[in-house]
């Protein structure tokens, strides 16, 4: 007798990547010839003491269990629970987590799956080795300047800038092309989670030959023998031009800390207010550069536009996780109610219920006439945002009031919460 | 982790970072023997007060470093509300007898705002008209913000300029290894000969680096880009960029290169570690696997290769390709 645990009903090893936020998951029997009696096993993390760690949700608990007992039919039917990582307990490498069915009475391992607890972290704690995977994968998609990366780079100019910027919609359109880049990477290596440059704090780890590169006196980057984001190409140029104007190796950039950027908001915690970040620390921490990064235009030039908004989406995240900013029909959630032309909407593409470009692949005016890269790449782990996502659909990222609109990221210091029992 | 406590910790962390004194209060502190008035700690959104203060601080040149900042984040903050603040810091930026620090400060926070500019378009030519009569700035460092901001914009005054300064039509804005990163935002094909002069007859070594790294959009310079790439003599930046620009432009060419520079016992170390590096991630991995040759020689750089760089890259070439 076996027994097997499917990850959200999709039996491909290509699911077995969770968060922090529950993620349904079925387990069976097989194998059962001759048994009768319906058999009692215990689900629990392989090896408690490293690797990636999950927990266990029945419908009947909000809280995680590390060994959950279930009495399974021999007939092979499924038992619904939930899995999620344990906070601050994420993977470092693919399938270094695993759950391991037994047999409650004899003891007998009936299963082992392995999964990935794959989280965004900070990156001046990733090791060596996660490291160069992302570098890996980065130089990969981006393949000298001929690869894909390409579509990313002519997204974000001054012809699609109205779509992301200056309004509410920056957050959300900025989450999405993130988590486009990050599933385009993870079809290259499934286990890579974007990291963030936490930039108001120093990362000297990250700033150097074998990571994201350091300037020469004039401002060109170099990086060590070794690393493949020395080929780095964009618009038929190789090389990246980011002079610094702070000590990378002690400081941070000149930018709000965490804690002043989280009270943008306000002790009521509006998003309207909460937005400005958008100018200090978003901007700020463009400008603390010199090169592509500081200029719209050419920001996505530079690889470290994604690390840099890896951060401030984590920053959105926190907040909403903080203040529980997730239910979408609260203006204190997203002022922009609605659609564009409703009297007092804003511009197309910042209201709840508008598509955002170039995914929805609209290039009639108001929109930029081209829509480089086409739809959001899918997701074998959620449907979610679709691939043409409404503005709302980026919202409650970790579904945490509607478990359907998951996503499928979390960072490594914001968790997941039951909405809290009122 | 206990989640609540963890949130209790940051709960803890705000208000902590809600005590810190803001605009207001620095500016009380900053104004020594007037009594501070209640009013002047209390938090809340910038009234007209607060940003009439703020310009005022700028416009005096204020010394005071974190006043300054303050006063430059109560404008920006504001300035989605009312984008004519906008004109106020522009004005700070081309007063001349303001200190050239302060009007870094006030660029880098227009640059910031930039960011957001297409919240009023109306004021972008404004501030990119402004950049440009900054260009001839005094200040060094002020007059290199400024042209990277246009040379990013693919402003096309700037880009005859910078031109100008490389042909010695005109007196330099920048060294010309700057002048040449910046015309690189925007490669034209009538720059190629321009550079490739440069290449000759370079008026600094980084300046012919730099025009190295631009000439690998030019198809009709790959044979030059080899060129340097196979001498030995040729400086090593010039070479490793030339590996580089022609990985790009003829990668074929390039790999047959990278090859012969692995199995060359009298070769330089780093350029050996970049292309056994550039091999492991873009070359076709099964003309590799039949090339017991190359095999061999990385196998046997794994083993004894002096170089720790060299060592690294082959051990990730036999962890993709190795058998
Ligand atoms: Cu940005």
């Amino acid at each position: 007798m076996r027994s097997e645990i499917t990850f959200n009903s999709n039996a491909s090893p290509a699911a077995r990547y969770v968060g922090w936020a529950p993620v349904p998951v079925q387990v069976q029997l097989a194998d059962t010839t001759g048994a009768t009696d319906p058999v009692t096993v215990r689900l629990r993390n392989q090896n408690a003491a490293q690797g990636g760690q999950v927990e266990f949700f029945t419908s009947a608990t909000n809280t995680g269990q590390a060994e959950i007992e279930l009495s399974l039919p021999v007939t092979g039917e499924p038992a619904d629970l939930r899995i999620a990582g344990v906070f601050q307990r994420p993977s470092s490498a693919d399938g270094d987590a695993a759950v391991e069915v037994v047999d409650a009475n004899t003891s007998e391992v009936l299963g082992v799956t392995p999964l990935m607890v794959r989280i965004r972290k900070n990156a001046a704690t990733l090791s060596d080795a996660e490291r160069d995977r992302f570098l890996t994968a980065l130089a990969t998609f981006n393949d000298r300047g001929r690869g894909r990366y390409g579509d990313f780079r002519n997204v974000h100019t001054e012809a699609g800038s109205p779509e992301a910027h200056g309004s509410t919609g920056f957050l959300p359109w900025h989450r999405n092309f993130l988590l486009d880049l990050e599933r385009e990477l993870q079809a290259i290596d499934p286990s890579i989670a974007m990291p963030y440059w936490r930039f108001d704090q120093p990362a000297p780890s990250l700033f150097t030959g074998d990571f994201m590169g350091v300037p020469n006196p004039h401002g060109t980057l170099q990086f060590s023998a070794v690393n493949p984001l020395q080929f780095w190409v964009t618009d038929g140029t190789p090389g990246i031009v980011r002079p610094v104007r702070f000590n990378t190796q002690t400081q941070h950039a000149n930018v709000f800390s965490e804690a002043s950027t989280l009270l943008l908001g306000g002790q009521d915690a509006q998003y309207e207010a909460f937005r400005q970040l958008e100018g200090n620390p978003h901007g700020t921490a463009h400008t603390s550069f010199g090169g592509s990064i500081s200029s719209i235009p050419t920001a996505v030039k530079d690889p470290l536009f994604f690390l840099l908004h890896a951060n401030v989406d984590r920053l959105w995240a926190k907040w909403q996780w903080h203040f529980q900013r997730f239910d979408v029909e609260s203006t204190d959630t997203f002022p922009a109610q609605g659609k564009a032309g409703d009297p007092g909407a804003n511009r197309v593409g910042h209201n709840l219920d508008d598509t955002m470009w170039p995914w929805n692949q609209v290039t009639t005016p108001p929109r930029p006439p081209t829509a480089p890269g086409g739809t959001l790449a899918p997701s074998p782990l959620t449907s979610a945002p679709g691939l043409s996502p409404e503005v709302g659909a980026l919202i409650d990222y970790q579904g945490v009031l509607t478990p359907p609109t998951r996503l499928g990221f979390d960072y490594d210091d914001v968790p997941f919460e039951f909405p809290a029992a009122s | 982790m206990d989640i609540p406590e963890y949130r209790r910790q940051l709960s803890a962390e705000l208000e902590q970072a809600a005590g810190q004194p803001g605009f207001r209060e620095l500016l009380a502190r900053s104004r020594r023997g007037a009594e501070p008035h209640a009013a002047a700690a209390s938090p809340g959104p910038a009234t007209e007060d607060d940003l009439t203060a703020a310009i005022a601080v700028l416009r005096d040149g204020e010394p005071d470093e974190p006043l300054r900042s303050a006063a430059l984040q109560v404008i920006s903050s504001a300035v989605d509300e009312q984008p004519d603040l906008i004109d106020a810091l522009t004005g700070v930026l081309l007063d001349a007898a303001r200190p050239a620090d302060l009007r870094t400060a006030v660029l880098d926070t227009l640059q910031q705002i930039s960011f957001r500019m297409v919240a009023f378009p109306g004021k972008r030519p404004d501030y990119l008209a402004a950049l440009r009569s900054v260009i001839d700035d005094p200040d060094a460092g002020l007059r290199q913000r400024a042209i990277g901001i246009l040379a990013r914009e693919k402003d096309e005054y700037v880009q005859r300029r910078l031109i100008d300064g490389l042909e010695g039509r005109s007196a330099a804005l920048v060294p010309a290894e700057k002048a040449i990163q910046y015309l690189g935002y925007d490669i034209h094909a009538e720059y190629f000969p321009l550079l490739r002069r440069i290449v000759e007859n370079p008026p600094s070594p980084a300046a012919r680096t730099e025009a190295v790294r631009l000439l690998a959009a030019d198809p009709s310079s790959a044979d030059l880009l080899l060129t340097l790439l196979s001498n030995k003599q040729e400086n090593g930046d010039v070479r490793r960029v030339s590996a580089i620009g022609l990985q790009s432009a003829a990668p074929a060419r390039f790999e047959e290169q990278a090859r012969r520079i692995v199995l060359d016992d009298d070769e330089d170390d780093q350029l050996r570690a970049m292309s056994i590096t550039a091999l492991t991630h873009f070359a076709n991995p099964e003309a590799l696997s039949r090339d017991d040759e190359l095999t061999g020689r990385i196998e046997q750089l794994r083993a004894d290769s002096a170089s720790q760089q060299v060592r690294q890259a082959t051990m990730s070439y036999l962890a993709k390709h190795g058998t």
